[in-house]
Protein backbone atom coordinates (compact mmCIF):
# COMPACT_ATOMS: atom_id res chain seq x y z
CA UNK A 1 0.00 0.00 0.00
CA UNK A 2 2.90 2.32 0.78
CA UNK A 3 4.29 1.73 -2.68
CA UNK A 4 0.94 2.42 -4.31
CA UNK A 5 0.77 5.64 -2.35
CA UNK A 6 4.23 6.65 -3.52
CA UNK A 7 3.21 6.03 -7.10
CA UNK A 8 -0.21 7.63 -7.19
CA UNK A 9 -0.74 9.64 -3.99
CA UNK A 10 0.27 13.02 -5.37
CA UNK A 11 -1.58 12.58 -8.64
CA UNK A 12 -4.84 11.60 -6.96
CA UNK A 13 -4.40 14.39 -4.45
CA UNK A 14 -3.89 16.90 -7.26
CA UNK A 15 -7.06 15.77 -8.98
CA UNK A 16 -9.02 15.80 -5.72
CA UNK A 17 -7.99 19.39 -4.96
CA UNK A 18 -9.14 20.36 -8.42
CA UNK A 19 -12.58 18.90 -7.84
CA UNK A 20 -13.25 19.98 -4.25
CA UNK A 21 -11.14 23.16 -4.36
CA UNK A 22 -10.02 22.79 -0.71
CA UNK A 23 -6.76 21.28 0.46
CA UNK A 24 -8.13 20.01 3.78
CA UNK A 25 -11.06 18.30 2.09
CA UNK A 26 -8.77 16.81 -0.54
CA UNK A 27 -6.60 15.34 2.23
CA UNK A 28 -9.60 13.70 3.88
CA UNK A 29 -10.75 12.35 0.54
CA UNK A 30 -7.29 11.06 -0.31
CA UNK A 31 -7.29 9.17 2.97
CA UNK A 32 -10.77 7.79 2.30
CA UNK A 33 -9.77 6.80 -1.23
CA UNK A 34 -6.84 4.73 -0.04
CA UNK A 35 -8.92 3.17 2.71
CA UNK A 36 -11.49 2.09 0.12
CA UNK A 37 -8.82 0.84 -2.23
CA UNK A 38 -7.59 -1.30 0.64
CA UNK A 39 -10.98 -2.62 1.78
CA UNK A 40 -12.29 -3.16 -1.76
CA UNK A 41 -9.09 -4.48 -3.27
CA UNK A 42 -10.75 -7.77 -4.18
CA UNK A 43 -13.12 -5.85 -6.45
CA UNK A 44 -10.34 -4.55 -8.65
CA UNK A 45 -10.59 -6.22 -12.05
CA UNK A 46 -7.46 -5.94 -14.18
CA UNK A 47 -9.44 -6.32 -17.41
CA UNK A 48 -11.33 -3.09 -16.77
CA UNK A 49 -8.52 -0.60 -16.77
CA UNK A 50 -5.38 -0.01 -14.78
CA UNK A 51 -5.06 0.05 -11.02
CA UNK A 52 -4.70 3.78 -11.33
CA UNK A 53 -7.93 4.34 -13.28
CA UNK A 54 -9.76 2.17 -10.76
CA UNK A 55 -8.42 4.30 -7.91
CA UNK A 56 -9.16 7.44 -9.84
CA UNK A 57 -12.80 6.41 -10.20
CA UNK A 58 -13.06 5.79 -6.46
CA UNK A 59 -11.48 9.16 -5.67
CA UNK A 60 -13.56 11.04 -8.20
CA UNK A 61 -16.85 9.56 -7.04
CA UNK A 62 -16.03 10.48 -3.45
CA UNK A 63 -15.16 14.01 -4.50
CA UNK A 64 -18.34 14.41 -6.56
CA UNK A 65 -20.41 13.29 -3.58
CA UNK A 66 -18.77 16.00 -1.50
CA UNK A 67 -19.48 18.61 -4.14
CA UNK A 68 -23.14 17.69 -4.13
CA UNK A 69 -23.54 18.40 -0.40
CA UNK A 70 -25.31 21.55 0.66
CA UNK A 71 -22.41 22.62 2.86
CA UNK A 72 -19.95 22.49 0.01
CA UNK A 73 -22.31 24.31 -2.34
CA UNK A 74 -22.89 26.97 0.29
CA UNK A 75 -19.18 27.51 0.78
CA UNK A 76 -18.53 27.77 -2.93
CA UNK A 77 -21.68 29.58 -3.96
CA UNK A 78 -19.94 32.17 -6.01
CA UNK A 79 -17.40 29.91 -7.58
CA UNK A 80 -18.40 27.99 -10.64
CA UNK A 81 -15.71 25.71 -11.86
CA UNK A 82 -14.27 27.16 -14.99
CA UNK A 83 -12.43 24.21 -16.32
CA UNK A 84 -10.16 25.97 -18.75
CA UNK A 85 -9.15 28.63 -16.22
CA UNK A 86 -8.59 25.88 -13.69
CA UNK A 87 -6.19 24.26 -16.08
CA UNK A 88 -4.19 27.41 -16.69
CA UNK A 89 -3.89 28.00 -12.96
CA UNK A 90 -2.83 24.48 -12.44
CA UNK A 91 -0.25 24.73 -15.20
CA UNK A 92 1.27 27.78 -13.52
CA UNK A 93 1.24 26.20 -10.09
CA UNK A 94 2.87 23.10 -11.42
CA UNK A 95 5.93 24.81 -12.81
CA UNK A 96 7.56 25.11 -9.39
CA UNK A 97 7.21 21.43 -8.60
CA UNK A 98 8.03 20.00 -11.97
CA UNK A 99 8.57 16.32 -12.14
CA UNK A 100 10.90 15.67 -15.08
CA UNK A 101 8.95 12.52 -15.93
CA UNK A 102 5.82 14.49 -16.63
CA UNK A 103 7.24 17.26 -18.79
CA UNK A 104 6.72 15.36 -21.99
CA UNK A 105 3.19 14.46 -21.06
CA UNK A 106 2.41 18.07 -20.38
CA UNK A 107 3.85 19.10 -23.73
CA UNK A 108 1.70 16.48 -25.33
CA UNK A 109 -1.41 17.62 -23.49
CA UNK A 110 -0.62 21.18 -24.53
CA UNK A 111 -0.88 20.09 -28.14
CA UNK A 112 -4.56 19.29 -27.77
CA UNK A 113 -7.07 21.93 -28.79
CA UNK A 114 -8.70 23.82 -25.94
CA UNK A 115 -11.98 21.98 -26.64
CA UNK A 116 -10.30 18.62 -26.44
CA UNK A 117 -8.42 19.44 -23.25
CA UNK A 118 -11.55 20.70 -21.63
CA UNK A 119 -13.55 17.63 -22.44
CA UNK A 120 -10.79 15.26 -21.25
CA UNK A 121 -10.39 17.11 -17.98
CA UNK A 122 -14.11 17.22 -17.39
CA UNK A 123 -14.61 13.54 -18.07
CA UNK A 124 -11.52 12.04 -16.49
CA UNK A 125 -10.44 14.37 -13.76
CA UNK A 126 -13.41 16.49 -12.77
CA UNK A 127 -15.95 13.71 -12.76
CA UNK A 128 -18.56 15.07 -15.10
CA UNK A 129 -20.97 12.54 -16.59
CA UNK A 130 -21.45 12.67 -20.34
CA UNK A 131 -24.80 14.42 -20.01
CA UNK A 132 -23.31 16.95 -17.58
CA UNK A 133 -20.57 17.66 -20.11
CA UNK A 134 -23.18 18.07 -22.84
CA UNK A 135 -25.20 20.46 -20.65
CA UNK A 136 -22.21 22.42 -19.49
CA UNK A 137 -20.78 22.89 -22.98
CA UNK A 138 -24.13 23.11 -24.76
CA UNK A 139 -23.31 20.36 -27.21
CA UNK A 140 -25.20 17.14 -28.10
CA UNK A 141 -24.35 13.88 -26.34
CA UNK A 142 -23.03 12.37 -29.57
CA UNK A 143 -20.58 15.24 -29.89
CA UNK A 144 -19.34 14.63 -26.32
CA UNK A 145 -18.54 11.03 -27.22
CA UNK A 146 -16.83 11.82 -30.48
CA UNK A 147 -14.88 14.72 -29.02
CA UNK A 148 -13.51 12.59 -26.19
CA UNK A 149 -12.75 9.87 -28.69
CA UNK A 150 -10.83 12.29 -30.92
CA UNK A 151 -8.99 13.84 -28.00
CA UNK A 152 -7.86 10.48 -26.70
CA UNK A 153 -6.85 9.42 -30.18
CA UNK A 154 -4.81 12.57 -30.60
CA UNK A 155 -3.15 11.99 -27.22
CA UNK A 156 -2.28 8.45 -28.09
CA UNK A 157 -0.86 9.49 -31.44
CA UNK A 158 1.35 12.05 -29.68
CA UNK A 159 2.34 9.48 -27.08
CA UNK A 160 3.27 7.17 -29.92
CA UNK A 161 5.55 9.87 -31.34
CA UNK A 162 7.08 10.59 -27.97
CA UNK A 163 7.98 7.00 -27.23
CA UNK B 1 -22.66 -2.81 -33.07
CA UNK B 2 -19.67 -4.08 -34.98
CA UNK B 3 -16.26 -3.99 -33.39
CA UNK B 4 -15.26 -0.96 -35.45
CA UNK B 5 -18.40 0.88 -34.49
CA UNK B 6 -17.68 0.13 -30.85
CA UNK B 7 -14.10 1.37 -31.16
CA UNK B 8 -15.28 4.55 -32.90
CA UNK B 9 -18.23 5.18 -30.61
CA UNK B 10 -16.35 6.97 -27.85
CA UNK B 11 -18.08 4.68 -25.34
CA UNK B 12 -14.86 2.96 -24.32
CA UNK B 13 -13.24 6.29 -23.51
CA UNK B 14 -16.24 7.31 -21.42
CA UNK B 15 -16.25 3.89 -19.77
CA UNK B 16 -12.72 4.41 -18.49
CA UNK B 17 -13.78 7.86 -17.33
CA UNK B 18 -16.61 6.29 -15.34
CA UNK B 19 -18.95 8.68 -17.16
CA UNK B 20 -21.37 6.15 -18.68
CA UNK B 21 -24.87 5.28 -17.56
CA UNK B 22 -25.26 1.93 -15.73
CA UNK B 23 -26.87 0.35 -18.82
CA UNK B 24 -24.00 1.45 -21.03
CA UNK B 25 -21.51 0.14 -18.46
CA UNK B 26 -23.14 -3.29 -18.60
CA UNK B 27 -22.92 -3.27 -22.38
CA UNK B 28 -19.29 -2.20 -22.49
CA UNK B 29 -18.36 -4.82 -19.90
CA UNK B 30 -19.96 -7.57 -21.94
CA UNK B 31 -17.90 -6.43 -24.95
CA UNK B 32 -14.75 -6.45 -22.85
CA UNK B 33 -15.42 -10.01 -21.73
CA UNK B 34 -16.22 -11.30 -25.20
CA UNK B 35 -13.67 -9.44 -27.34
CA UNK B 36 -10.02 -9.34 -26.40
CA UNK B 37 -9.31 -6.56 -28.90
CA UNK B 38 -11.82 -4.33 -27.17
CA UNK B 39 -10.35 -5.29 -23.80
CA UNK B 40 -6.92 -4.30 -25.11
CA UNK B 41 -8.29 -0.97 -26.35
CA UNK B 42 -9.75 -0.23 -22.91
CA UNK B 43 -6.38 -1.03 -21.39
CA UNK B 44 -4.63 1.37 -23.76
CA UNK B 45 -7.11 4.13 -23.01
CA UNK B 46 -6.56 3.59 -19.28
CA UNK B 47 -2.80 3.82 -19.77
CA UNK B 48 -3.17 7.09 -21.69
CA UNK B 49 -5.42 8.48 -18.94
CA UNK B 50 -2.84 7.48 -16.35
CA UNK B 51 -0.13 9.34 -18.25
CA UNK B 52 -2.25 12.46 -18.65
CA UNK B 53 -3.28 12.31 -15.00
CA UNK B 54 0.30 12.91 -13.91
CA UNK B 55 -0.02 16.47 -15.25
CA UNK B 56 -2.42 17.14 -12.37
CA UNK B 57 0.03 16.02 -9.73
CA UNK B 58 0.29 18.19 -6.63
CA UNK B 59 2.39 17.35 -3.58
CA UNK B 60 0.19 16.04 -0.77
CA UNK B 61 1.30 16.95 2.78
CA UNK B 62 4.34 14.92 3.84
CA UNK B 63 2.54 13.12 6.65
CA UNK B 64 -0.32 11.88 4.44
CA UNK B 65 1.30 8.55 3.75
CA UNK B 66 1.75 7.80 7.43
CA UNK B 67 -1.79 8.95 8.22
CA UNK B 68 -3.20 6.67 5.54
CA UNK B 69 -1.18 3.61 6.51
CA UNK B 70 -2.00 4.11 10.19
CA UNK B 71 -5.69 4.40 9.41
CA UNK B 72 -5.65 1.23 7.33
CA UNK B 73 -3.97 -0.55 10.22
CA UNK B 74 -6.56 0.71 12.66
CA UNK B 75 -9.45 -0.35 10.44
CA UNK B 76 -7.95 -3.79 9.97
CA UNK B 77 -7.54 -4.22 13.73
CA UNK B 78 -11.08 -3.04 14.37
CA UNK B 79 -12.61 -5.41 11.84
CA UNK B 80 -10.60 -8.32 13.22
CA UNK B 81 -11.86 -7.45 16.71
CA UNK B 82 -15.43 -7.20 15.44
CA UNK B 83 -15.34 -10.63 13.84
CA UNK B 84 -14.04 -12.12 17.08
CA UNK B 85 -16.63 -10.45 19.28
CA UNK B 86 -19.48 -11.32 16.91
CA UNK B 87 -18.58 -14.95 16.93
CA UNK B 88 -18.22 -15.05 20.73
CA UNK B 89 -21.15 -13.01 22.00
CA UNK B 90 -24.23 -14.54 20.49
CA UNK B 91 -24.80 -18.04 21.82
CA UNK B 92 -28.58 -17.61 22.31
CA UNK B 93 -29.21 -16.46 18.81
CA UNK B 94 -27.19 -19.21 17.36
CA UNK B 95 -30.00 -21.03 15.57
CA UNK B 96 -31.37 -17.90 13.99
CA UNK B 97 -28.04 -16.56 12.89
CA UNK B 98 -26.57 -19.82 11.82
CA UNK B 99 -26.93 -19.27 8.11
CA UNK B 100 -25.50 -15.74 8.05
CA UNK B 101 -22.74 -16.99 10.34
CA UNK B 102 -21.95 -19.77 7.95
CA UNK B 103 -21.95 -17.29 5.15
CA UNK B 104 -19.71 -15.01 7.14
CA UNK B 105 -17.29 -17.83 7.73
CA UNK B 106 -17.43 -18.74 4.07
CA UNK B 107 -16.60 -15.15 3.21
CA UNK B 108 -13.80 -15.18 5.75
CA UNK B 109 -12.54 -18.49 4.37
CA UNK B 110 -12.74 -17.20 0.81
CA UNK B 111 -10.88 -14.13 1.94
CA UNK B 112 -8.16 -16.20 3.57
CA UNK B 113 -7.91 -18.50 0.57
CA UNK B 114 -7.81 -15.50 -1.72
CA UNK B 115 -4.99 -14.15 0.35
CA UNK B 116 -2.99 -17.33 0.60
CA UNK B 117 -1.10 -16.67 -2.63
CA UNK B 118 -0.18 -13.19 -1.42
CA UNK B 119 0.98 -14.57 1.90
CA UNK B 120 2.89 -17.28 0.10
CA UNK B 121 4.54 -14.72 -2.18
CA UNK B 122 5.30 -12.50 0.76
CA UNK B 123 6.94 -15.35 2.66
CA UNK B 124 8.85 -16.39 -0.46
CA UNK B 125 9.94 -12.84 -0.94
CA UNK B 126 11.07 -12.55 2.68
CA UNK B 127 12.96 -15.81 2.41
CA UNK B 128 14.66 -14.91 -0.81
CA UNK B 129 15.63 -11.55 0.66
CA UNK B 130 17.17 -13.38 3.60
CA UNK B 131 18.89 -15.83 1.29
CA UNK B 132 20.20 -12.98 -0.76
CA UNK B 133 21.65 -11.29 2.32
CA UNK B 134 23.25 -14.54 3.47
CA UNK B 135 24.67 -15.20 0.03
CA UNK B 136 25.99 -11.67 -0.21
CA UNK B 137 27.65 -12.02 3.19
CA UNK B 138 29.17 -15.38 2.24
CA UNK B 139 30.41 -13.91 -1.01
CA UNK B 140 31.99 -10.98 0.79
CA UNK B 141 33.84 -13.20 3.25
CA UNK B 142 34.85 -15.50 0.39
CA UNK B 143 36.21 -12.49 -1.46
CA UNK B 144 38.09 -11.35 1.64
CA UNK B 145 39.57 -14.83 2.18
CA UNK B 146 40.71 -14.91 -1.42
CA UNK B 147 42.42 -11.57 -1.23
CA UNK B 148 44.13 -12.57 2.03
CA UNK B 149 45.34 -15.75 0.35
CA UNK B 150 46.53 -13.78 -2.65
CA UNK B 151 48.45 -11.42 -0.36
CA UNK B 152 50.00 -14.33 1.55
CA UNK B 153 50.98 -16.09 -1.66
CA UNK B 154 52.57 -12.92 -2.95
CA UNK B 155 54.57 -12.43 0.26
CA UNK B 156 55.75 -16.06 0.20
CA UNK B 157 56.78 -15.77 -3.42
CA UNK B 158 58.69 -12.55 -2.82
CA UNK B 159 60.41 -14.02 0.25
CA UNK B 160 61.28 -17.25 -1.51
CA UNK B 161 62.78 -15.32 -4.40
CA UNK B 162 64.72 -13.26 -1.90
CA UNK B 163 65.98 -16.30 0.04
CA UNK B 164 67.18 -18.15 -3.02
CA UNK B 165 69.61 -15.32 -3.67
CA UNK B 166 73.19 -16.70 -3.70
CA UNK B 167 74.33 -14.22 -1.04
CA UNK B 168 71.83 -15.56 1.46
CA UNK B 169 73.24 -18.02 3.97
CA UNK B 170 71.02 -20.47 5.79
CA UNK B 171 71.76 -20.82 9.49
CA UNK B 172 69.87 -23.47 11.47
CA UNK B 173 69.19 -22.57 15.13
CA UNK B 174 68.95 -25.68 17.30
CA UNK B 175 67.14 -26.19 20.60
CA UNK B 176 69.04 -25.51 23.79
CA UNK B 177 68.97 -27.69 26.90
CA UNK B 178 66.00 -25.60 28.08
CA UNK B 179 63.99 -26.47 24.95
CA UNK B 180 65.69 -29.36 23.15
CA UNK B 181 62.99 -29.97 20.53
CA UNK B 182 62.95 -26.36 19.35
CA UNK B 183 64.18 -25.42 15.92
CA UNK B 184 64.34 -22.30 13.76
CA UNK B 185 66.21 -21.12 10.68
CA UNK B 186 67.79 -17.74 9.99
CA UNK B 187 68.51 -16.61 6.43
CA UNK B 188 71.20 -13.99 6.51
CA UNK B 189 72.29 -11.84 3.59
CA UNK B 190 75.83 -10.69 4.33
CA UNK B 191 75.85 -8.11 1.50
CA UNK B 192 72.61 -6.32 2.45
CA UNK B 193 72.61 -7.38 6.14
CA UNK B 194 68.96 -8.50 5.83
CA UNK B 195 67.81 -11.14 8.33
CA UNK B 196 64.88 -13.51 7.76
CA UNK B 197 63.57 -15.89 10.39
CA UNK B 198 61.62 -19.10 9.87
CA UNK B 199 60.27 -20.39 13.18
CA UNK B 200 59.81 -24.12 12.69
CA UNK B 201 59.09 -25.13 16.28
CA UNK B 202 59.33 -23.05 19.43
CA UNK B 203 57.98 -23.70 22.94
CA UNK B 204 54.66 -22.09 23.79
CA UNK B 205 54.72 -18.55 25.16
CA UNK B 206 53.18 -17.64 28.48
CA UNK B 207 50.81 -14.69 28.54
CA UNK B 208 52.67 -11.36 28.48
CA UNK B 209 55.67 -12.96 26.81
CA UNK B 210 57.35 -12.49 23.41
CA UNK B 211 60.10 -14.20 21.50
CA UNK B 212 63.10 -12.00 20.83
CA UNK B 213 65.77 -12.61 18.17
CA UNK B 214 69.37 -11.68 18.92
CA UNK B 215 72.53 -11.53 16.85
CA UNK B 216 75.98 -11.85 18.37
CA UNK B 217 78.25 -9.21 16.85
CA UNK B 218 81.83 -9.35 18.14
CA UNK B 219 80.54 -11.33 21.12
CA UNK B 220 77.90 -8.74 22.05
CA UNK B 221 74.09 -9.36 21.75
CA UNK B 222 72.24 -7.07 19.33
CA UNK B 223 68.42 -6.87 19.48
CA UNK B 224 66.83 -7.87 16.15
CA UNK B 225 63.24 -7.48 17.35
CA UNK B 226 60.44 -9.39 19.07
CA UNK B 227 57.78 -11.53 17.41
CA UNK B 228 54.83 -13.76 18.12
CA UNK B 229 54.42 -16.54 15.54
CA UNK B 230 50.71 -16.82 16.27
CA UNK B 231 50.11 -13.22 15.38
CA UNK B 232 49.12 -11.79 12.06
CA UNK B 233 49.54 -12.67 8.46
CA UNK B 234 53.23 -13.54 8.58
CA UNK B 235 52.76 -16.36 11.07
CA UNK B 236 52.68 -18.63 8.03
CA UNK B 237 55.71 -17.22 6.33
CA UNK B 238 59.30 -16.37 6.93
CA UNK B 239 59.43 -13.01 8.63
CA UNK B 240 61.98 -10.30 8.05
CA UNK B 241 63.69 -9.08 11.22
CA UNK B 242 65.93 -6.08 11.87
CA UNK B 243 69.09 -5.95 9.69
CA UNK B 244 72.48 -6.45 11.29
CA UNK B 245 76.07 -6.25 10.12
CA UNK B 246 78.74 -8.83 10.92
CA UNK B 247 76.57 -11.28 12.86
CA UNK B 248 78.50 -14.30 14.12
CA UNK B 249 75.59 -16.15 15.71
CA UNK B 250 71.79 -15.91 16.21
CA UNK B 251 69.64 -16.85 19.18
CA UNK B 252 65.99 -16.62 20.27
CA UNK B 253 65.05 -15.97 23.89
CA UNK B 254 61.68 -15.70 25.62
CA UNK B 255 61.28 -12.25 27.17
CA UNK B 256 58.56 -10.17 28.83
CA UNK B 257 56.20 -8.63 26.29
CA UNK B 258 57.91 -5.93 24.22
CA UNK B 259 61.35 -7.48 24.71
CA UNK B 260 64.37 -6.40 26.73
CA UNK B 261 67.60 -4.53 25.89
CA UNK B 262 69.69 -7.58 26.87
CA UNK B 263 68.83 -11.27 26.51
CA UNK B 264 67.77 -13.44 29.42
CA UNK B 265 70.22 -16.27 28.84
CA UNK B 266 68.37 -18.81 31.02
CA UNK B 267 65.42 -18.49 28.68
CA UNK B 268 67.31 -18.97 25.43
CA UNK B 269 65.43 -21.58 23.34
CA UNK B 270 67.43 -21.86 20.09
CA UNK B 271 70.98 -20.95 19.05
CA UNK B 272 73.02 -21.25 15.86
CA UNK B 273 76.39 -20.05 14.60
CA UNK B 274 76.33 -18.16 11.31
CA UNK B 275 78.45 -19.82 8.66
Amino acid sequence: MGEIYDMYGDTIYGILTKIVLEDGLAEDLLQETFLRVWTQRDKYDTSRGTLFTWMLNIARNLAIDVRRTATWKHRHENRTVDVSVGMEDAAELRTDSVDPDTIDVRDIVARLSADQRQVIDMAYFLGYSQSEIADELGIPLGTVKSRIRLAMNALRTYFGEAV
Amino acid sequence: MTRDEILQSGLLELYVAGALTPEEVTRVESWITSDSLIAAEVQRIAEAVEAVATTHRAPAPADMKLRILTQIDRVEDASAARITSESENRPTERRRTQRPAVRRWLVAAAFVIGFLPSIWFYVQWQQSTEQLTTTERALASEREARSTMARTAETIERTMARLSDTNVVRTPLRGTAAAPSSFAVVFYDRTTNDVFLDTKSLPALGSNEDYQLWALVDGKPVDLGTFDPAEGLDSAVVRQMRAVQGAGAFAVTIEPQGGRPTPTLERMVVLGVAS
